[in-house]
């Protein structure tokens, strides 16, 4: 089982929300961030008037895949995520040792 | 200390060969238990109210304790039982003693004894405690004397309260009527310190409840209007009227029938409700959660209503009983308190009267008793009064508000002109607005003021993202935008900037009015919006502008949460759809104090953020001001750059001689200049231009241009003294427009000591790549004879045939005209925005119409993206003032489209070459 968390523009939630869901990927956790890579906080120009804003506002979405669905999972949400433009996001992907459903005590992919 | 002398008691009685007596008692009181919860549970499903299943249970439950006492008793020697008998009493007190149990209440007993068998009866009490505990009972127990009950009583107000209900179960009736009396006797003595006391634990208790659980899964004991506050009248009657059931407080006038017909009919449904958790859940659950509301909907067969599921409709009724008790509670609870007479002159003498007519308290609003039945009796009273409070920022009186209540105002079919400005003025103020309008509210008046809240009263919205009813959240985001005043941050400056607080405050009223509805609740808020308005008889464009807030109340979150707000052509749309700088910042707060009303915490950093940015941005297309960064701070930073960049020249044109430029000098030719022009000008730019403003010659008009080979453009630069020319800045926008050069963006701008600054961007059509120095030269030698006077625009435009030289497609956006006059941004001028399609000449189309109009362009901004421009003029009359005639604003814009509408359609017709 992996994790992939996806840090991506917030406006792009909605569509990698439903294009995920199509794929036939259920049940992930959104929170919302405020971080910054490369992008560096945006400068705004307006006429020579400038401001710096450090860090922006981005979502996070976490989901957990069995190993066979981690690749469908990456594609699906750079597929949908990406502009080409700075700031799209990163995925981190890392294993995980077990996962439990609190309601039924079932552990491992059947509680996915 | 009574769980210590209960162990020590328990070591004392258990010997090894009981053990197996005591579990073989346990386990015969728990099926008796058991018996006595499918009896009641039987009854209840055949059908019995709340108040019979309470009953029987209580009625079982009592039989089944003395029951459990007497055996017990059974053990001891029959001398000391007897004398244990003639010296003690059980009594139920609290719940119990109420006779109102639940199937899983507690049980709340007092074992009562005097000095002389106290040490025996305390034994044979542990034991029954021990026995019912074990067989599964949550108890309340203690055992105690009379005087020791009175000392605890004084100290411990849960004790106290419980003994309200006191009632003997088994003995000496006699004792447990001395204990009463005697308590009764010093609570009525200290009836204040008591209802205080009562009060305080009261709301302390509600307090714990409201940080846990939401409004939307209340608790029926705990929560406002629950069970408890029944409770609350009870203990405060028996203190300040000797009853503490709601019959007797009706006969004696403390209730009134309405009232007491109320809280009678809530006590039945939160008992019935109550009993029916317990039931569900097998154990004590008070908690009336989403998944036990849809089952009780479903097993009571409500129906589904046009826009409201079966589980709204049981929960508005739930809010509909709970709120009547919170309301009456509160009102009973205030009635008590006395107000001693040394305190009633003090009052009187410290109040500030008005027209012998209100007298204004510290924190109440009174009015004289003889103007009493005018104040309160009509619409247009209650609202003067309540604005007359809200202006003082106090509160009306509790009993006036009782008045008014009980008055029972309908909605008139039209409301007077009176009723409505003092509603008006009413919203207008801020500070106090939330409470006043929960008060006239809870009254009813304000529902005789705008009908349509009838329908969200109570109205529960069953979804996971609304913690309140519809009501409540309304009130609550009219809190939050009053509370944005202090606000330091972006939300709290445009709130503060609203010139016409009352429009926000009404279309926040407004918002979600169209709830519970089968249509989508914007598109029925915006019909409702529509009426109110006419019932407010608001003028025309205030109405439009309430009509588009309730209608879009969501757009703005939307935008900024879920799209790109980086995306120019979202924001022209949105600045096109909002209109004016007023409207934005109210769309701005409405959406800020919506989202803080959902919940606790629903308004965080991170959506104010986005929100604050699309604000921010759209502010800039409406009216070219941005409130990121500190203006002051930014001036004096701009400042010291542009001293720099005079004191090293660089290599672009002007005179070397400007080094000669001292700080004094600059700080004061800067200060003549308009911050907008400061702010949106680069310094270096800045540097030359006030080269060129001292060295030029008065009579001079300056003319520069300078290529900027990365867009393909040219900026014209005009600078010159406004007594040379009239009307300048729409000549230079013809002589640009007959020389075919397309307009991008313009700035313009006039300093306090009359220097005129225009800038216009511009694309040449004739020309691709670097522009020849000739063409250069001849339009600057245009707008120089232009603005003398040799020639004139039209004469050009001749000259050339028509303007209209680039071909026209079809525009690309949909958007249609608009023209929005907003007088409430600037103190000192009129915003006019323009949105049109661009269209060769369509600057001086707009320009020489205000020309005509004798308006006065004092700054302009000029944006285009794609076809569409946004114009935004900032203009005066031909004095330097703002235009205030409402009628010449009306007349302006009519101008305007007129001339821009036919401006649109010849370019049309027109043939492209």
């Amino acid at each position: 089982m992996k994790k992939v968390e996806a840090v991506i523009r917030h406006y792009k939630l909605e569509d990698v929300k439903n294009a995920l869901t199509q794929a036939g990927i259920q049940g992930m956790t959104v929170t919302e961030v405020r971080g910054f890579g490369r992008q560096r906080g945006h400068k705004e120009t307006y006429r020579g008037a400038e401001y710096t804003v450090d860090f922006l506002p981005k979502v996070k979405l976490e989901v957990v895949v069995a190993d066979d669905e981690v690749a469908k999972a990456i594609q699906t949400i750079t597929g949908i995520a990406r502009t080409g433009q700075i700031g799209d996001g990163k995925i981190f992907v890392s294993s995980l040792a077990d996962v439990i459903r609190i309601r039924t005590g079932e552990t491992g992919p059947e509680a996915i | 200390m009574v769980e210590a002398v209960v162990r020590d008691s328990l070591d004392a009685l258990v010997v090894p060969h009981e053990l197996a007596a005591r579990s073989a008692r346990v386990a015969s009181y728990k099926g008796r238990l058991n018996e006595i919860r499918d009896q009641v549970s039987n009854r209840f499903e055949q059908g019995a109210t709340g108040a019979q299943t309470a009953g029987l249970q209580s009625q079982l439950f009592d039989a089944f304790v003395v029951s459990v006492l007497v055996e017990t008793l059974q053990s001891l020697a029959p001398a000391s039982r007897a004398l244990i008998e003639s010296h003690s009493v059980l009594l139920a007190v609290g719940g119990t003693g109420r006779g109102e149990m639940c199937p899983y209440s507690d049980l709340d007993l007092l074992f009562l004894a005097t000095p002389a068998v106290f040490e025996k009866f305390e034994l044979v009490a542990a034991q029954v405690i021990r026995d019912l505990w074990d067989s599964g009972l949550k108890l309340g127990a203690s055992v105690r004397t009379v005087s020791d009950s009175l000392r605890w009583a004084k100290q411990d107000s849960k004790f106290a309260t419980a003994l309200v209900d006191a009632r003997p179960l088994w003995g000496v009736a006699s004792i447990g009527e001395q204990l009463l009396f005697r308590f009764q006797r010093s609570v009525r003595s200290h009836a204040r310190q008591f209802i205080a006391d009562t009060v305080a634990a009261r709301d302390e208790e509600r307090a714990e409840q409201s940080t846990t659980t939401q409004q939307l899964e209340p608790d029926v004991k705990r929560s406002l209007g629950g069970l408890r506050d029944l409770h609350l009248i009870r203990w405060i009657g028996f203190a300040a009227h000797g009853a503490a059931d709601i019959d007797s407080l009706k006969l004696q006038g403390a209730l009134s029938k309405e009232e007491a017909r109320r809280l009678i009919h809530a006590h039945e449904f939160l008992t019935a409700l109550r009993i029916d958790l317990h039931l569900a859940a097998g154990r004590e659950q008070d908690v009336l959660s989403r998944e036990d509301q849809l089952r009780i909907a479903r097993q009571r067969g409500i129906s589904p209503i046009s826009g409201q599921a079966p589980v709204e409709r049981f929960m508005q009724e739930y809010f509909q009983h709970s709120s009547a008790v919170a309301s009456i509670a509160r009102r009973f609870v205030a009635s008590t308190r006395h107000v001693a007479l040394a305190e009633r002159v003090l009052k009187y003498v410290l109040a500030y009267r008005i027209d012998d007519i209100y007298y204004v308290g510290r924190e109440t609003l009174d009015v004289a008793r003889r103007h009493r039945p005018a104040a309160c009796g009509s619409l247009e009273g209650v609202l003067k009064l309540f604005l007359t409070a809200a202006r003082y920022r106090v509160r009306v009186a509790p009993h006036l508000v009782e008045l008014i209540r009980s008055q029972h105002l309908q909605p008139p079919a039209h409301l007077s002109a009176e009723a409505s400005q003092a509603f008006l003025a009413l919203l207008r103020t801020h500070g106090r607005l939330g409470q006043a309008l929960r008060d006239l509210y809870e009254t009813g008046v304000l529902e005789a003021v705008l009908p349509c809240w009838q329908h969200i009263r109570c109205l529960l919205q069953f979804n996971q993202y609304h913690h309140f009813t519809v009501d409540e959240h309304t009130l609550r985001a009219i809190e939050a935008a009053e509370g944005f005043a202090s606000d330091r941050g972006a939300v709290g400056q445009a709130y503060r900037e609203i010139h016409h607080k009352e429009l926000l405050h009404l279309a926040l009223l407004l918002h979600d009015a169209g709830k519970g509805y089968e249509e989508d609740h914007s598109e029925v808020g915006r019909r409702l919006a529509y009426e109110a308005s006419i019932r407010l008889e608001l003028p025309d464009h205030q109405r439009e502008l309430i009509m588009l807030l309730v209608h879009r109340h969501l757009h703005m979150a939307d935008l900024a949460l879920r799209r790109d707000i980086g995306d120019q052509a979202l924001l022209l749309k949105f600045s096109h759809e909002v209109g004016s700088p007023d409207a934005l910042r109210m769309l701005f707060v409405l959406t800020a104090a919506d989202v803080s009303a959902v919940g606790p915490g629903t308004w965080n950093q991170w959506k104010a953020e986005l929100t604050s940015t699309l604000y921010d941005r759209t502010m800039l297309w409406l009216s070219g001001k941005s409130h990121l960064f500190d203006e002051a701070t930014r001036l004096q930073k701009i400042e010291q750059q542009v001293a720099e960049c005079l004191h090293t020249p660089t290599g672009t044109s002007g005179g070397d001689a400007s080094s000669s430029v001292g700080a004094p000098t600059l700080q004061k030719r800067l200060q003549l200049c308009p911050a907008h022009y400061l702010l949106e000008t680069p310094p270096s730019r800045i540097a030359a231009d006030l080269r060129v403003v001292l060295e030029r010659r008065p009579d001079e008009i300056h003319v520069e241009a300078q290529y900027d080979s990365e867009t393909g453009t040219v900026e014209y630069r005009v600078i010159l003294h406004e007594d040379l020319a009239s009307g300048c800045f729409h000549k230079l926008s013809g002589v640009l427009s007959a020389k075919r050069l397309e307009i991008l963006t313009a700035a313009i701008c006039t300093t306090q000591d009359g220097t005129i600054i225009d800038a216009c961007r511009v694309r040449d059509a004739d020309h691709a790549g670097e522009i020849p120095e000739y063409r250069i030269e001849d339009v600057a030698n245009s707008i120089r004879k232009v603005l003398r006077g040799e020639t004139d625009v039209e004469t050009l435009l001749k000259s050339r045939g028509r303007f209209a030289v680039k071909a026209t497609t079809g525009p690309v956006s949909d958007l249609p005209l608009r023209v929005v006059v907003d007088n409430e941004s600037s103190d000192r001028y009129t915003i006019i925005d323009v949105f049109a399609h661009d269209r060769p000449g369509l600057l001086y189309a707009i320009t020489r119409a205000l020309f005509e109009l004798k308006l006065s362009v004092v700054q302009a901004k000029i944006a285009t993206h794609f076809d569409q421009v946004l114009d935004v003029f900032f203009v005066t009359d031909a004095t330097g003032h703002k235009i205030q005639d409402g009628l010449r604003l009306t007349a302006i814009r009519e101008h305007l489209l007129g001339n821009l509408s036919a401006f649109e359609s010849a370019a049309r017709s027109e043939p492209a070459t």
